[in-house]
């Protein structure tokens, strides 16, 4: 077995739960983001996001704040440096994965 | 990996778009240049430009700087956008991190490029007013243009408008430097009276493309229930 193949046994299966991995991507991308913003974006319930984010934040992957901006209440999450070399290293080990004369022969 | 690179950059892009799907940013700027405009307009009276006109107008620049503009942007956000479709960080050609001399017009400096890999798209350099438009203005300042030569400019910035951004052309600023030219060409008015005009139609252009978009946001999103 390949050393590429192997590292994908290594992959973080926190960052692989697809809803995860769509917070994680938006939270690289920019870097600050509030509830409202992330569940347009991931299109995900309430409580599905909740969840998602209590996980990451339980990894130390992502630091929610509650704050103010005005009257109106910000639920502000951004990635850790923690989370985004977990991100980074998860998307190098995808990368070396698929990249490559991919296209399928049917 | 193009796959997670693509997902990347859409998110960056989107957030980029996010900052201006509301209109408020462009119809704030447009304000901002219309008030300059007729602030900078010389009374009926005199023939040369009274000096301080031009003193007044690095006032307002300085005290509607990059701070309270954005502070100014921010307060109004708070109170439309951000109940509505939440709040992401402005993105970093907006952050006005640095005082370039063109903000005056506009927060329309060259979006840098948000990754080495992102082509550069029409999306990317949409704003519109940009420096080779304010380098035109100050030129105009200083060497006034009569009417031919104003008209001539403002169809050369509509030109240059449409010929940035092909892909998505600024249909709004098209169409105020058109208006300017055609104004710039039919008016009888002196040299100075006529930039002030031809400022004050590129402002109106801004607040109408704000207006229309801010309109077509809260059609889209309601005002959240309490």
């Amino acid at each position: 077995m390949s050393t590429t193949l192997q590292e994908l046994a290594t992959l973080d299966r926190v960052i692989h739960e697809p809803a995860r991995l769509m917070i994680m991507t938006v939270l690289y991308a920019v870097s600050e983001a509030d509830f409202i913003y992330l569940q347009n974006e991931c299109g995900l319930t309430q409580g599905n996001l909740s969840s998602h984010l209590a996980r990451l934040e339980e990894e130390r992957y992502v630091e929610v704040s509650k704050t103010f901006k005005g009257k109106y209440p910000l639920t502000i999450c951004s990635l850790t440096s923690k989370g985004r070399k977990s991100f980074e290293e998860y998307a190098r080990i995808m990368r070396a994965a698929t990249q490559g004369p991919a296209r399928g022969k049917s | 990996m193009p796959e997670t690179s693509n997902a990347i950059l859409e998110a960056r892009r989107r957030a980029r778009d996010y900052w201006d799907i509301d209109g408020l940013p462009a119809l704030l700027e447009g304000a901002i240049t219309v008030l300059l405009g007729v602030i900078l307009l010389p009374p009926e009276s005199h023939g040369p430009w009274p000096g301080a006109a031009f003193v007044l107008w690095l006032c307002i620049w300085f005290f509607l700087g990059e701070r309270e503009r954005k502070g100014a942007l921010d307060w109004l956000k708070r109170r439309i956008t951000y109940p509505r479709t939440g709040y992401v960080a402005p993105p970093k050609e907006v952050q006005y991190s640095k005082r370039d001399p063109y903000t005056i017009i506009s927060i329309t400096k060259e979006p840098e490029a948000i990754d080495p890999e992102e082509p550069v798209d029409g999306r990317a350099s949409r704003k519109a007013l940009d420096f080779p438009f304010f380098s035109l203005l100050l030129l105009w300042w200083f060497f006034s243009f009569n009417s031919w030569l104003a008209s001539l400019a403002c169809l050369a910035t509509a030109l240059w408008f449409w010929w940035r951004n092909r892909k998505d052309p600024p249909w709004f600023e098209i169409a105020g430097a058109i208006i300017a030219a055609f104004l710039s060409a039919i008016v009888t008015v002196d040299d100075r009276r006529r930039f002030c005009i031809v400022l004050i139609v590129f402002g109106a252009s801004g607040v109408a493309k704000g207006a229309t978009l801010l309109i077509r946001y809260l059609r889209q999103h309601p005002a959240p229930q309490a």
